[in-house]
């Protein structure tokens, strides 16, 4: 078997894991145990926020490094669920490199909820949590609306690469401007519902979680480097939503 | 009372299953999501309906809600974080956050001070749910692999 290529399988495994919102901890203990399935005698993996480094020491003696420079992050659990799941096959059945390799490009296809769905459940979110936050029906319509606006917003945002801390202060700040503008029209609205609705959408749930348990984990750095991120995108949220507080 | 509770119930499984979707989570484990997110509010009502404590509740919940997470991945063969974040999202503070952030530009600088407070205190009563759960599973598993290993 071509061990480069092998390890080079190995970090495509860890990519997908990595892009689509695994714990670094899981990414370690998976490639860790892969390699250890196809016989290497040593495996050093470390992951930190945007990189993987792995070296191997292959029975034949070679000692490979590879890297790999993760850019692009893009959240799609069914994607961390299915490379589990071929890792724990990998493991127990040590399956061709062909064979690994279809399956990665399988997973890799892996789509997305469309897009109609997508934006019916941004309306669901803020419409049930404006509610939750003590809002009545016409809040929870209004919060409906905004939330189309906020998922436009994000997919222009995405579109031209925009940074993420600044997408979310101007996505919490639109649906601020909204409840302004409905506000001075002269709807009687229950604006600190819907605006927490909308607030809902964008707070970094993942991030702050996984962030937790990479803590817990031992691993400290990306631990620390993702949850400075959360926080630094809940505080562009409450700047965002500013514009409201001080415009109505 | 109770109905409002069970409205806020609803709503809260309705948001975690959103939250679901935007995750790309799909199948058999949108169900478990729904069920361990009513779980989660349910016990964090009945927790606040008694105690009348948010902190502690929220606490209370949490520390549910993971257990339950790490309990249904191992049993669905799936990594714990697909199923403990949508679950949780619902105790998240993000009411707080908008209240205290509202105080401070009103200038009522008392009230942003108890609500801001209050915030942190619930951001840490989550995390430290998690934590103390995940903490508790792996003392649980690596010792059972060094029992497994001694009795070789």
């Amino acid at each position: 078997m071509n061990e480069s290529k092998l390890v080079d399988s190995m970090l495509d495994l860890g990519e997908i894991l990595f892009t689509s919102g695994a714990e670094v901890n899981r990414i370690e203990d998976t490639l860790m145990r892969v390699g250890e399935a196809y016989g290497f005698l040593r495996v050093d993996v470390l992951t930190i926020t945007a990189s993987i480094l792995l070296t191997v020491h292959a029975p034949s003696g070679a000692i490979i490094t590879q890297t790999r420079r993760i850019r692009k992050m893009e959240i799609n659990m069914e994607k961390v669920s299915q490379a589990n799941a071929l890792s724990r096959y990998i493991c127990t059945h040590k399956p061709e490199l062909e064979y690994v390799q279809q399956q990665l490009q399988q997973i890799r296809e892996i789509s997305h909820y469309s897009e109609t769905v997508m934006l019916l459940a941004y309306i669901c979110v803020a419409a049930s949590f404006t509610v939750f936050f003590g809002g009545g029906i016409l809040d929870a319509f209004i919060s409906g609306c905004s939330a189309v606006i906020v998922r436009i917003l994000i997919r222009i945002g995405n579109r031209i690469k925009m940074n993420p801390i600044f997408q979310n202060m101007m996505c919490s700040a639109a649906a601020g401007l909204i409840v302004v503008a409905l506000h001075k029209i002269g709807f009687s609205i229950d604006a600190d519902s819907i605006v927490i609705g909308n607030v809902m959408l964008l707070i970094p749930g993942l991030a702050l979680t996984s962030s937790l348990r990479d803590i817990i984990g031992g691993d400290m750095i990306t631990g620390l480097l993702v949850m400075t991120e959360a926080i630094l995108k809940a505080v562009a949220i409450a700047i965002g939503f500013t514009v409201l507080l001080i415009g109505g | 009372m109770m109905g409002e509770y069970f409205l806020k119930t609803t709503m809260a499984v309705i948001g975690s299953l959103g939250f679901a979707v935007f995750f790309n989570i799909k199948g058999k484990k949108l169900l478990a999501i729904a069920l361990g997110s009513a779980i989660c509010m349910m016990s964090y009502f009945f927790a606040f309906f008694h105690l009348q404590d948010k902190v502690f509740s929220i606490l209370i919940g949490a520390i549910l809600v993971s257990g339950i997470a790490e309990i249904t991945a191992r049993i669905m063969k799936t990594p714990v974080i697909i199923l403990l974040v949508p679950m949780v999202i619902p105790l998240v503070p993000g009411g707080d956050l908008y209240y205290s952030m509202r105080y401070f530009i009103l200038g009522n600088t008392q009230e942003f001070g108890i609500s801001f407070q209050v915030m942190l205190k619930e951001a840490a009563a989550i995390g430290f749910g998690i934590i103390l759960v995940s903490f508790l599973v792996q003392v649980i598993l690596k010792s059972r692999k060094y029992w497994m290993e001694i009795r070789k």
